[in-house]
Order: structure tokens, then C-alpha cells, then sequence
């Protein structure tokens, strides 16, 4: 189907500080993944085996610093305006937000569902964000620890292993739900843009984040596009 | 292994012989000799205990092992596999007596072998034959009719459970001075127990639930939110 049924108006989403922050993170948190993915999926590891294992551990010792300094700081240098508004915004939890939770695996599915309207970040993104924020600082501790274990008592370096293979694991299996919403799934698919160019068009931010959408333009838009009824749709892309 | 500590001297020839057999730098140790003092002055007494590998029945090492390198061989021998070792270290944690070294120039975890190579050849381990106090006594415990099992009897030695080693008490050191008995780190347990299958099963879950998605949803053309979905693409 064609793109131009979403209008040529094109709304601001996501400044170059947040888009960059974004893809570094995403980019070293996948080559962690996979790197590490070789200690705990045994038959992954012996297709790699040995000698590939110690690259790989090379690899995740690089990657690992980008991983825990660069996405902060391109945002606290950046754009610190965004990176408070996102937390401001993931951190505020309201009934309406339980709602859409409690509604979107409907949504998931592709059944009918009934989503309550969303700001900026919709309840399943805020849950998504709140996963990565606290995964990743997570993941940065123990693996610090991990690193450095002559500075920590073994019990602090025994149990920094069990979680940070379950920080692993579970930010993993959101990152598949995350990357499947952006880039797959029918609804939410028009998300990829805002996070790649920077702009969604008008019609998905009114359809997807109407409270969001009616700040950002000011009710600048004709009353004759507003949403069609029952159609509040949203993705925790 | 049998270790008479009524006997020891504390001159740790082991440690030296173990490093030459072994050709170990400097601060890698496979057995280490640790000095004890009890007491207030005057009423002073000390003590020495060696430890190595405990070659436990059930090692926590092999357990937490991501490639197979660390493995118990059917003689009961704990080895690592040098080949196999990525250097991970998972095992330094595991182990519960801080037996094992990280060798930094191979970037491998390297420990007490009990010599086998030696033991194939019917030598002794290196530390067993150097000891000049002929405190250290190798062979099998399985054999009622061995040396090790008779001298085991003889000198009522303590086992330290779940390992294979046994010491005969310093007459100025109690039990609490010996290593204490195999007991698996708790976080082994829930690492390989609960939380790696567990969230296995997390990530399965997510990739099943997408799989089920994306077949809805090309099944229905993105459908099933009334009749605009197509426009929606």
C-alpha cells in the first residue's frame, strides 16, 4: 500500500541527539548480545568454537565501554532537555497507562482492541524504555564487577554472574518484541521513521499519540482530520 | 590426597616443585601453603595448611563451565581442557577454595592437575615427591588396600567432604584451621538452576509471540481493526 495514505505532514519525533543515543546503544547492546550469547547457548558456542569464543570476548570487552558511556553522554551533552523529558515521561505511570497495557496484546495480535490515547511514549514504550534503562545499568554493574573482580568480595563477584546473564537474557526478549513492533508489525511500523529520520507523519502521531500530538502542533490540524472512531491503535515499538 | 600436617614443615618445596614441573610464573600457584597463628603471647601456637585443587565429586567449576574446557575425568581428576579454556573465569568464582589461577600471558585458568601426566608415567605428583617431611601421600582412596587408605585409617585423617582430599590436624590447629567441607556457592545453583533456563524461556516466549503475531497479521493483512487497516501499512 502506499505511504502517501499517511499525508505528507510531517511531525518532529526524535532530535539527532536521541536518534544517535538510540542506534549506539541498540548497536553495542546486539553486538554484546550475540557475543555473549555464545557462554550460554552451548551449541552456538561450539559452532563458534574456541578460538572464536576468545574474539568474542575481546569483542564484548571493547564494546563494553561504548556500551555503558556512549548513549549517556551523547544525550547529556546533546540534547539534556530530551533525555529529561524521556525520563520525566517513563516515570509517570497513570491508570490510563494500565489500560493500554492491559489492552495491547489484543493490539499484538492483530485483534480488535480499544487503546486509551497516549503522549509521546506510549505505555508499552515507557515499559520498554524503564526494561532498557534499568537492564543496561544493570548490565554495566555486573559486568563491571565481572571485569575487576579482585576489587569486590567473591559473593559480590559470584552473584554478579547469575545476573548478568538474566539482564541478558530478559533485555533480550524485549529487544525482540521491540524490534519486531518497529520494523514488522503493520501497526506501529511507520515508528522505524521517527527513530531513523527523525519525523513520523502527522496522521500516525495523531493516530498513535493523540495527547502528544495535539502539544506538539498546537491543534494546528483541521478538525477534518481527526482520528477515525475506535481506531486508537498504538505499538510498544 | 592425604596431607599429614603433623609432619609439614611449612617449606613449600611443593609450591616450588609444582612451579617448576608446571613451568608456572612467579605469582601462579597451584598449591599454596597458608601460615596460621592461635593464641596470645606468650601462649602462642602456629601452624601451616597446604591447599590445591580439592578435585571435588561434584565441582562447582565443571558446572559453571560455558565450553566444556573444565571436566572431571572418570579417575575423578578435575582437568581443563587448554584448548578449550576462553578464559571467561566464570570458574574462579565457582570454585569454593580459590584453587585456580589465571594464567594472564595465555589468557587461560590453569590449577592442580594431582600431576597426572606424571601419574600415567607411575611417578608421583611433583608436590608428593619433593616433600622432604614426607607430609603428602597420593594414590587411591577407592582401594581399601592402598597405602593412602591405610595410612587414612591409621592416622584417623579428616576428609574434607565432597573432596577429594584428607589432612591429619596440626597438634596446634583445631579442624576449624582445615578447609572447610564442599559446599556449592548458592549463586551456582540459581544461575544454572533457575535464571539461565528461566530466562531462556523469556526470550523463547518473545520470539513465539512474535512468530504468532507476524502469522496473524499476514494472514489478516494487517487486519482485524476494521476495514482501513490496509491503509495503514
Amino acid at each position: 500500500m502506499p505511504e502517501s495514505n499517511y499525508g505528507e505532514e510531517r511531525v518532529v519525533r526524535f532530535g539527532l541527539a536521541s536518534r544517535l543515543a538510540h542506534w549506539s546503544n541498540a548497536i553495542c547492546f546486539v553486538l554484546l548480545l550475540v557475543t555473549g550469547a555464545a557462554l550460554v547457548f552451548p551449541s552456538f558456542g561450539h559452532a563458534v568454537g574456541p578460538e572464536g569464543m576468545r574474539a568474542f570476548r575481546q569483542i564484548h570487552r571493547v564494546v563494553a565501554v561504548p556500551f555503558a558511556f556512549l548513549a549517556p553522554l551523547i544525550m547529556i551533552l546533546g540534547d539534556p532537555k530530551a533525555l529529561g523529558n524521556w525520563l520525566k515521561e517513563i516515570f509517570s505511570w497513570s491508570k490510563t497507562d494500565l489500560e493500554f497495557i492491559l489492552a495491547y496484546p489484543r493490539e499484538f495480535f492483530g485483534l480488535k482492541a480499544k487503546l486509551p490515547e497516549q503522549g509521546k511514549f506510549n505505555a508499552g514504550e515507557k515499559l520498554n524504555s524503564l526494561l532498557t534503562l534499568f537492564g543496561c545499568l544493570m548490565m554495566a554493574i555486573t559486568g563491571f564487577i565481572m571485569l575487576y573482580p579482585g576489587r569486590f568480595s567473591p559473593a559480590v563477584v559470584g552473584w554478579a554472574h547469575p545476573l548478568h546473564s538474566l539482564g541478558a537474557l530478559v533485555i533480550g526478549g524485549v529487544i525482540i518484541g521491540h524490534a519486531y513492533l518497529s520494523l514488522l508489525h503493520p501497526h506501529s511500523k511507520e515508528s522505524i521513521k521517527g527513530m531513523i529520520w527523525g519525523t513520523v507523519s502527522a496522521r500516525f502521531a495523531r493516530e498513535h499519540h493523540a495527547k502528544w500530538y495535539r502539544e506538539a502542533v498546537k491543534l494546528r490540524v483541521q478538525p477534518a482530520m481527526r482520528p477515525i472512531e475506535g481506531e486508537e491503535i498504538d505499538s510498544i515499538a | 590426597m592425604l596431607i599429614d600436617l603433623s609432619k609439614c614443615v611449612g617449606c613449600e618445596a611443593c609450591t616450588v616443585n609444582c612451579q617448576a614441573e608446571w613451568q608456572l610464573e612467579p605469582e601462579e600457584q597451584f598449591t599454596k601453603v597458608h601460615r596460621y597463628e592461635t593464641g596470645k603471647f606468650p601462649q602462642v601456637k602456629g601452624g601451616v595448611v597446604p591447599t590445591q585443587c580439592f578435585h571435588c565429586h561434584q565441582p562447582p567449576c565443571v558446572e559453571v563451565c560455558p565450553t566444556g574446557a573444565s571436566y572431571k575425568r572418570p579417575d575423578g581428576i578435575v582437568a581443563i581442557d587448554e584448548d578449550k579454556c576462553i578464559g571467561c573465569c566464570y570458574c574462579l568464582s565457582a570454585c569454593p577454595y580459590g584453587a585456580r589461577c589465571f594464567d594472564s600471558s595465555r589468557r587461560i585458568v590453569r590449577k592442580c592437575y594431582f600431576c597426572y601426566p606424571r601419574i600415567e608415567q607411575g611417578k608421583e605428583p611433583a608436590c608428593v615427591n619433593t616433600c622432604m617431611a614426607g607430609a603428602r601421600t597420593f594414590g587411591d582412596v577407592d582401594d581399601p588396600t592402598s597405602a593412602i587408605s591405610k595410612a587414612i585409617k591409621e592416622t584417623k585423617a579428616v576428609p574434607i567432604r565432597g573432596t577429594s582430599i584428607f589432612y591429619v590436624p596440626s597438634p596446634h590447629l583445631d579442624r576449624s584451621f582445615l578447609p572447610p567441607d564442599l559446599k556449592e556457592p548458592g549463586f551456582v545453583r540459581w544461575w544454572k538452576g533457575v535464571i539461565q533456563p528461566g530466562g531462556k524461556a523469556v526470550m523463547a516466549a518473545a520470539a513465539g509471540a512474535v512468530v504468532v503475531s507476524l502469522a496473524i497479521n499476514t494472514i489478516n493483512k494487517g487486519g482485524g481493526t476494521g476495514g482501513d487497516a490496509d491503509a495503514r501499512k
